[in-house]
């Protein structure tokens, strides 16, 4: 076997091991992308709430979060079940439901019988805020049972 | 050599991303794990004393970032849940503050007593 055929050999091996590390690296690139990405449960499909958030620095220093349900149309208070991270509060006076947190990211469902859910993604309340959000549920039309 | 440093890597990675901080300390909790009759996913919570593990505290307790205050019968505090992860931090006056970090599954009533412990630190240094 010659030298120029022995390089070239070479030369593809190379060229082999070189596509390899970049299919390697763009693998694990994606990976990477993958495992950061923020997998999140709530969709703001068909909802057409209005969500109005608004933060005040607490008085007493500590964090809480009001919810207030409203009928879209009247601005009444409405009976609603909170979807909190996970844990289903259900608050059927009529009036602002006031709950202490702590600091941190959270994910909110409303949801009411004959009222579109509408949902509140992300919202991060830092030490010592006060963050009161306005519900406006809308009405929803489709039949109970179909 | 390349290819099994990249690789390394990615485990190394998927192996820091997995790497959870175990909560749960012997003795200091109690889980049970059954089927709801109603199909719902729920959590049931008591807090006890580590000494008498019959007498009842109303701790208060967050979940996920949301606090709970005490009850004031011996009643557990049931809750729906959706299924995932949950971090329960529990606190009394003069107890140690406990953290656990669970998982409920689909259907399940994870019923947990959590007995916490004297803080022998004196309140005022």
């Amino acid at each position: 076997m010659t030298i120029s055929a022995l390089l070239n050999k070479e030369l593809v091996k190379m060229k082999i091991k070189k596509e390899l590390m970049q299919i390697v690296k763009i693998l694990s690139l994606c990976f990477t992308i993958v495992s950061c990405g923020n997998s999140s449960e709530f969709t703001n499909n068909d909802s057409n709430a209005i969500v109005e958030i608004e933060q005040y620095k607490s008085k007493s220093g500590y964090q809480y979060l009001t919810l207030n349900a409203l009928e879209k149309e009247t601005d009444s208070y409405h009976p609603a079940s909170f979807l909190i991270n996970g844990i289903w509060l259900h608050h059927f006076k009529k009036n602002p439901y006031v709950l202490s947190v702590t600091e941190g990211k959270f994910n909110i469902k409303v949801s009411s019988v004959s009222k579109l859910p509408a949902f509140i993604e992300d919202l991060y309340i830092s030490s010592g805020d006060s963050v009161v959000i306005d519900i406006k549920m809308e009405d929803d039309l489709s039949p109970l049972i179909d | 050599m390349q290819i099994v440093k990249t690789l390394l890597l990615c485990l190394a990675f998927v192996s820091c991303t997995n790497n959870k901080a175990d909560m749960n300390e012997m003795s200091s909790f109690n889980n049970e794990e059954r089927k709801s009759e109603s199909k719902g996913t729920y959590l049931d919570l008591s807090f006890y004393h580590s000494d008498d593990k019959e007498q009842f505290i109303p701790a208060v307790f967050s979940i996920n970032g949301i606090l709970f205050g005490p009850k004031q019968d011996s009643s557990s505090y049931i809750l729906p849940v959706q299924p995932g992860e949950y971090t329960i931090i529990a606190k009394y006056i003069g107890k140690i503050q406990k953290e656990l970090d669970l998982s409920v599954y689909k259907g399940d009533s994870l019923v947990v007593k959590i007995y916490l412990e004297d803080d022998p630190r004196p309140l005022v240094d």
